[in-house]
């Protein structure tokens, strides 16, 4: 009897991880260790003068132990020490599509796994100095990043949108554009999960929708989240390591309009055409219920959400000390704890105020949080060695990588592609440290090259890239299923509502390539050249 | 009831002008003609060379029809005639045994996937079905919404092959087109 060696999704896994093992512990480590003698950052103190705007700059905090010309230890490890978090990021893009249910059942692991091929080697490496910036990744980008996920996940959840709408162009053209808004509000996730299901339903009659599904998860899924940190995680991120909280409102608004401006024209025809198509169309139904909004009361907690975050940036309390192993003292603001605390209060209001119901009729769950948390735990501790061999600049391992990704086309191009196709908030942070390390900078001149201080260190060519790199992150997660958290959420929810929605080649070639292409063009000439 | 048979003819010309004169035959010389256009209906008529080849010009165009038996009978009768005085001319004129169609259907509610096999099970008289394969997955921890993993709670898929009567299937291919979540190809046709 012949045996057929049968290739299967988990052979690929294993696979993938074994070529990884090899080269993690095959390759010699070329790590020089600068040891003592590292300046306590200085990267210098500045005050917030605007109301609302960010403040303080917490150089020591980020790590950055960089006084002029040096260049943390992290920073000097070789290129392969990133293998985890490239392998995290593939699995992620992966495994979703080669192996659903494995994935669905098993990604904590995966995500554990890769980790941990980082950690323990690194910890061995250099304890002091792994347990600093692990300590700083957790405190400063992984924690506030989840709570505010959570918050906004919460709080959104316990809004919901009920009465009947009849699914026509002009209907769904202003649900579309309320979305867009609303996703900078209270999130990409949320939007789409408070207004996909009266989508869905103002459209149960229709034949052809799945335009309407592809075009809400380009603009409230992606485009939409991209005019204020808590629309989308790379936003959010940037925040973290020190973008004002309204830059990206000013900084992108223009690129923001052009996108769903161009974006809502082509949807307005494309529904249009298709409604024309449809047989049967219903009645105005005199006995239709009207719109409102339950939970309403649920828009003071996202108020609530939003100041607090505002107040982190604006204040500048006292340091509280956590770790001073390292190359440099890691303290942690204590607003920043202070926002945390806010946000999880307003969370827990939202579900102590807001009626059950009401989130299972959202289709509520905690599932999407538990892959948040799971996956980017991963993902945090695995970039780190990415981020300090970029913000090294020209003496880290990435050097060509700074040196061919110059100008903001490029970094609107090369982020975005890796946002299609990869998580795009490690992508952003990514992109985020490689113009930093280009330009020789650190995250605490980040205000004053965004002409937040004095006028004099404002830097026209930051603020482009930034520009770039923001756009980039946010607009291209729409080029893939994978591209952002919300767009599989839609996919399914879409699916389960008897929509057959394109593969995800099909998605590519019929929608995204077509329509977000030639307007990503557009916004390169326009806002990038 | 006798069945009915049918012919499909291929004429060589414009499919708007194959029409025009098709509605003209008929109006001038039968009450009840039963007359189908592959390119419009769904059914299998030219393959991707042929395609090609009539897009670069190696080959004209032609228009596949598919007719009863009483107009294929006229056509023969008349094919010079048709072809000396419209300049159409009737390349190949064959009796159809049968015809199939095949399709497939993914669904992730068991709503849709109701509807559907109640479709299957329920066709009319003049078509059967052959080879169903139907399949049910049950993944409960997958229930609800998800943001980075696409596994469904329920999924259901199933294919087929739907054999009868060609006008029957035509029918039953525009039935299938209600559906979004049903694939189906085109009919094909075995020619004696």
């Amino acid at each position: 009897m012949v045996r057929h060696l049968c290739f299967t999704p988990r052979h690929l896994f294993m696979l993938l991880v074994a070529a990884c093992l090899v080269l993690l512990f095959s390759l010699p480590a070329t790590a020089q260790d600068h040891g003592d003698g590292h300046d306590q950052a200085t990267a210098g103190q500045a005050t917030a003068e605007n109301a609302g705007e960010h403040g303080a700059v917490h150089g020591e905090d980020h790590g950055e132990g960089h006084g002029a010309g040096h260049t943390s230890p992290v920073g000097l490890l070789p290129l392969w020490t990133i293998i985890p978090f490239v392998g995290i990021l593939l699995s992620i893009a992966l495994g979703p599509l080669v192996a659903p249910h494995f994935w669905h059942a098993h990604f904590p692991k995966v995500s554990a796994f890769w980790a941990l091929l980082f950690a323990v080697p690194f910890l061995f490496w250099n304890p002091s100095e792994a347990t600093q910036d692990i300590l700083h990744i957790y405190l400063m980008d992984y924690i506030p990043f989840i709570i505010l996920l959570w918050g906004l996940f919460t709080i959104s959840g316990g809004i919901y949108l009920g009465g009947s709408l009849r699914g026509a162009p002009k209907v769904n053209f202003v649900l579309l554009l309320i979305g867009t808004f609303l996703a900078s509000l209270i999130g990409t996730t949320g939007a789409a999960m408070v207004l996909i299901r009266p989508l869905l339903r103002a459209n149960e009659w229709r034949r052809n929708k799945v335009h309407l599904m592809v075009f809400f998860i380009f603009l409230v899924a992606n485009v939409g989240g991209s005019l204020t940190p808590l629309g989308d995680p790379p936003l959010f991120l940037g925040f973290l390591h020190n973008v004002p909280f309204f830059w990206v409102t000013t900084g992108l608004i223009k690129e923001m309009l052009l996108t769903s401006g161009l974006l809502l024209i082509v949807f307005f025809f494309v529904d249009t055409h298709f409604y024309r198509k449809e047989e049967n169309k219903p009645e105005a139904d005199p006995n239709a219920e009207p719109i409102h909004i339950e939970g309403w009361h649920n828009f003071f907690f996202l108020l609530g959400v939003m100041g607090a975050v505002i107040m982190s940036g604006s204040l500048n309390l006292f340091d509280v000390p956590i770790y001073s192993g390292g190359s440099h003292a890691l303290v942690v603001p204590f607003q920043n704890w202070l926002k945390d605390i806010i946000i999880i209060a307003m969370g827990i209001l939202s579900l102590k105020t807001t009626a059950k119901t009401l989130r299972e009729k959202n289709g509520f769950s905690w599932f999407p949080i538990q892959e948040v948390a799971y996956l980017f735990a991963g993902i945090f501790m695995t970039i780190i060695p990415a981020l300090a061999i970029l913000k090294a600049g020209s003496a880290g391992a990435l050097s060509d990588l700074t040196n061919a990704v110059h100008g903001p086309v490029r970094y609107f191009w090369a982020t975005g592609i890796l946002s299609s196709f990869l998580d795009n908030a490690p992508t952003y942070l990514t992109f985020f440290n490689a113009a930093l390390g280009d330009l020789g900078k650190v995250e605490a001149d980040i205000p004053g090259m965004l002409g937040y201080l004095d006028p004099s260190l404002r830097l026209e060519m930051f603020i482009r890239d930034l520009t770039a790199i923001s756009a980039g992150a946010v607009f291209m997660g729409a080029m893939t299923y994978i591209g952002n958290a919300p767009n599989f959420m839609v996919k399914a929810i879409a699916e389960e509502a008897g929509i057959p929605m394109p593969s995800f080649f099909g998605y590519m070639l019929k929608w995204s390539v077509p329509i977000l292409m030639p307007i990503f063009v557009i916004v390169t000439f326009v806002f990038f050249w | 009831m006798a069945k009915k048979s049918f012919y499909e003819v291929v004429f060589l010309g414009k499919p708007k002008v194959v029409r025009a004169f098709m509605k003209g035959f008929v109006m001038g010389t039968l009450d009840d003609a039963k007359i189908i256009y592959s390119y419009d209906s769904g059914i299998h008529h030219e393959g991707k060379v042929e395609k090609m080849a009539e897009m670069v010009g190696i080959r004209g165009t032609d228009c596949h029809l598919v007719v009863d038996s009483e107009t294929s009978a006229l056509l023969k009768k008349r094919t010079k005639r048709i072809a000396r005085e419209t300049g159409l001319e009737i390349t190949s004129h064959r009796h159809i045994r049968s015809a199939s169609l095949d399709f497939k259907f993914q669904a992730f509610a068991p709503r849709y996937n109701e509807e559907i096999v109640s479709l299957v099970k329920n066709l009319p008289a003049g078509l059967r079905v052959e080879g169903f394969k139907h399949n049910v997955k049950l993944d409960p921890t997958a229930k609800g919404i998800e943001a980075y993993s696409v596994a469904h709670h329920y999924e259901a898929c199933g294919q087929a092959t739907v054999v009868g009567s060609i006008d029957l299937l035509v029918e039953l291919k525009k039935k299938f087109a209600e559906y979004p979540l049903i694939q189906s190809e085109d009919i094909v046709l075995k020619l004696a």
